[in-house]
């Protein structure tokens, strides 16, 4: 069985592996974090640990736009817990029938494409979303606050 | 967790224990053999607790399935039954291959605990050496024995083996008859034998075909002595092996775990009865022990402090709003009630407080017996001798700085030994003892803790700091450094002042990762030298879950600054201020600080500067300060810090994050390396 949990940035839709996906939660507030990259939101009190919430590069796309305070937020497990900014998370897709699956050349964040209600969704590459940390430093020696969320 | 699986993580937890007190006797074991004549008891029954505890942490790790920890000290075991049974003389050399098994037995404690990498290579390299040393010490006297064992069948040995353990002589004769002769030459000889014990196996082959004559050889067992069996064959001509070296113990656990279903790496106790069907399935050395003693996992404690910090926002939101109702209450009674109410709550949470906290306080013992497996790596290495002498083991500190302090102290270790110590034709020129000592020492000193690193070697060159920092533009061709300048130097990033790469030296860390994790623990280092040697002093706080700091607030941001960092809280004339080179500076008196907006420093605009005095907060990284402009300043806290977890690296100017009693993240600040980051850009851009 396939079994994804859809979600929504900007006009994009996205899928991610069920098992990857820890809470679709709602933050109170989060706080931006100085010397990051742009795609570092921030941080936010999750389950009593402080947790990062990122964004993806799609996320990013409209640069002028800043999040709510109040935002919706998808807990990854991989490698270690973290925050994705998700516009709207959407629900959870069963299907005993194998995906039709199309590989995407070039977009780094995914791992492919899927047929999910005759929609192709992106599906999340969730390590390639973190797979070099060093890319959440910001090292332009600018601030990264700028965003203020 | 099941109930094995809670008995693998308790012997995992008790091996640490087990390998430190291991260390403490293979250090016996080697003074003793420094000193040949040393009191022969005493080194016999250092002897004795190493052989129990290797055989002992044979057994238990290959039930756990630990088989290569098994492996490890089933090799230990058999150089200490050497030793026991004088087949071998203690000497620095066995030393070393019994600390070369310790310090593996710790790598692969590492690796069951997913903290350190499986040293599988290393583990058969040494396996190998120390296989190969024992074969060639082995008399060969063994090899008759050995053979005979090898063609017996399965049944055979193992009943050969019970009347071993059961303490019953084990023999094997051997002689050869003509093929006309076999037949009754082999009835008299089993008869002979019967008469003194019971014979197990008889093996036929031909023992020399070309003259047609067959060998036969006769494995048996007797409870009485030797003597007797001797006495009936001995004028026949038949020659007598008895197994006095163990070797039927050895052959039956090497056949046994080479047959399928048994494991082939963790060898059978050839000495151990037979389990009792009714006895538990757990070998008594994991059997829990009733004792004072609890083990308490540290993220479990970490959940608790993390809990207890929440608590403490409550209460602070609870106190805010009750100081409020108390002033409006009618009559002083209440007032006073309630008052008393929350100093009590105050002190209890104190006192919870510290409570959690000494569960997490750990003693320097662990960490300087790592320093001393270091010690003799580094002197392997580098080819020279060196005393490592240890002081304050008992000096206690939170378990999440000792384990930073691990890696930095090491490479402080190595540095001394391998670039701080001469070599002894030098030392001795000097007057100085040929092998040269490293003091490592722990102090308490209050909410700190002081540890020195010194070497009695040459100290640092200063001339030779000064070319070499010149050469790289570290310094102004035409600026003349301070001493405290030149020593600070050491700590930039790459720098070295050698040239060469050794295996110590080239191991990519270097001073300035040092600093930049003691610093990151909210500590200092600073570094002194002379001729007597170098001395690096650390001091760390005792403990990082809660620390003292000040509330500031830049723009629409707040956080915590810890106080440590912080030397004067102050609202500065900005007439005082003036610009030379470039360079804003705070002129009281003769003396120029240099004055840095945080808002600028960390990216978040600047601070609001139209005002007639500024909020400042002026900090210390031990060698220079800065005064850091701030919009607002706010109260100073206890708060309970936890790291930025999750996927983030370490963000250089960010300490950790606390959080409010609302739920929201107020992040601590470590402005010493934001400054220093700072710096480094903007002479990069000039």
């Amino acid at each position: 069985m396939n079994a994804l949990v859809t979600f929504r940035v900007g006009d994009t839709d996205w899928a991610v592996d069920v098992d990857a996906v820890l809470e679709v939660t709602t933050a109170s507030s989060v706080t931006p974090v100085p010397g990051t990259a742009r795609r570092v939101l921030g941080v936010t009190s999750w389950r009593g640990r402080t947790l990062p919430v990122l964004r993806l590069a799609e996320d990013l796309k409209d640069c002028g736009s800043a999040p709510d305070q109040r935002c919706r937020l998808l807990v990854l497990r991989w490698p270690g817990p973290f925050a994705l900014r998700v516009d709207s998370p959407g629900q959870i897709v069963r299907t005993w029938e194998p995906l039709e699956r199309e590989s995407v050349p070039g977009e780094t964040e995914v791992l492919e494409l899927v047929r999910v209600e005759g929609e192709l969704v992106r599906v999340l590459d969730v390590p390639r979303v973190v797979a070099d940390p060093r890319a959440l430093l910001d090292n332009t020696g600018g601030g990264a606050c700028a965003r203020t969320a | 967790m099941d109930s094995f699986e809670q008995l693998k993580s308790d012997f995992l937890a008790e091996t640490e224990d087990t390998l430190a007190s291991l260390q403490r006797d293979l250090d016996d074991l080697a003074a003793g053999a420094k000193e040949p004549g040393s009191e022969t008891d005493r080194l016999a029954e250092a002897i004795d607790r190493v052989f129990r505890t290797t055989h002992s942490l044979k057994g238990v790790s290959g039930m756990f399935g630990f088989d290569r920890m098994s492996q490890v000290a089933h090799a230990m075991e058999n150089v200490l039954e050497d030793l026991r049974e004088e087949r071998l003389a203690l000497d620095s050399g066995v030393c070393d291959r019994l600390y070369e098994g310790h310090e593996l037995l710790w790598r692969l404690l590492g690796h069951a605990t997913g903290t350190d990498a499986d040293p599988d290579a290393s583990t058969d390299t040494w396996l190998t050496r120390l296989d190969g040393e024992r074969r060639a010490r082995t008399p060969e006297t063994g090899a008759p024995l050995r053979e005979a064992l090898a063609a017996i069948t399965m049944e055979e040995l193992e009943e050969l083996r019970i009347a071993g353990t059961g303490g019953r002589t084990i023999a094997l004769l051997e002689t050869s008859f003509d093929d006309a002769g076999y037949d009754r030459g082999r009835n008299d000889l089993v008869e002979l034998v019967e008469k003194w014990g019971r014979v197990h196996a008889t093996l036929t082959d031909a023992a020399d075909p070309d003259a047609a004559r067959f060998r036969l050889r006769i494995l048996a067992s007797s409870a009485d002595p030797l003597f007797g069996l001797l006495k009936r064959v001995g004028p026949l001509g038949v020659e007598v092996t008895t197994d006095e070296d163990g070797i039927l113990a050895a052959a039956a656990a090497e056949i046994a775990g080479a047959t399928p279903g048994t494991s082939s790496e963790a060898p059978r106790e050839a000495t151990s009865p037979p389990p009792a069907k009714d006895s538990p399935a757990v070998p008594e050395g994991a059997r829990p022990v009733r004792n004072a003693m609890l083990r308490v996992p540290v993220d479990r404690v970490d959940r608790l402090l993390g809990e207890l910090g929440d608590l403490v926002q409550a209460k602070l939101a609870l106190q805010s709003t009750a100081e409020s109702l108390i002033r409006q209450a009618p009559d002083r009674m209440t007032r006073t009630h309630a008052k008393q109410s929350l100093r009590h709550l105050d002190r209890k949470l104190r006192s919870l407080q510290e409570g959690i906290l000494g569960v997490r306080m750990v003693t320097f013992d662990s960490l300087f017996q790592k320093l001393e497996r270091t010690t003799r790596e580094t002197c392997r290495v580098v080819g020279r001798e060196a005393r490592l002498v240890t002081e304050g083991e008992r000096v206690e500190i939170d378990k999440g700085v000792l384990d930073s302090l691990a890696e930095p102290l090491v490479h402080l270790l190595r540095n001394a030994i391998d670039h701080g110590l001469e070599d002894p034709a030098t030392r001795e020129a000097a007057g100085k003892p040929a092998i040269g000592t490293v003091r490592v020492s722990a102090e308490a000193d209050g909410a700190w803790t002081r540890v020195e690193v010194a070497d009695d070697g040459a100290g640092l060159d200063l001339d030779r700091i000064r070319d070499k920092a010149l050469r790289r533009g570290l310094l102004a061709p035409d600026h003349m450094p301070s001493r405290t300048e030149l020593l600070g130097i050491v700590f930039q990033p790459g720098f070295s002042v050698r040239d060469e790469t050794t295996e110590i030296s080239g191991r990519g860390v270097g001073l300035d990762a040092v600093r930049d994790a003691v610093e990151s623990l909210g500590g200092r280092v600073e570094v002194d030298t002379g001729a007597a040697g170098t001395t690096f002093r650390l001091r760390l706080p005792v403990s990082l879950a809660v620390v003292h700091a000040l509330e500031v607030r830049v723009r629409e941001h707040r956080f915590f600054l810890p106080l440590n960092h912080v030397s004067e809280v102050a609202r500065l004339d900005p007439h005082a201020f003036e610009t030379i080179g470039g360079r804003e500076l705070f002129v009281r008196g003769s003396r120029g600080v240099p004055v840095v907006d945080l808002g600028e420093a960390y990216g978040l605009g600047l601070v609001d500067r139209k005002r007639s005095h500024l909020p400042s907060v002026t900090v210390n990284d031990g060698a220079s300060s800065t005064v850091l402009l701030v919009d607002e300043l706010g109260a100073r806290r206890e708060i309970v810090v936890r790291p930025l977890s999750g996927v983030l690296p370490p963000v250089p100017g960010i300490a950790g994050s606390t959080e409010l009693g609302d739920g929201r993240i107020v992040l601590v600040l470590d402005p010493p390396s934001r400054l220093r980051q700072r710096e480094a850009r903007l002479e990069a851009t000039s």
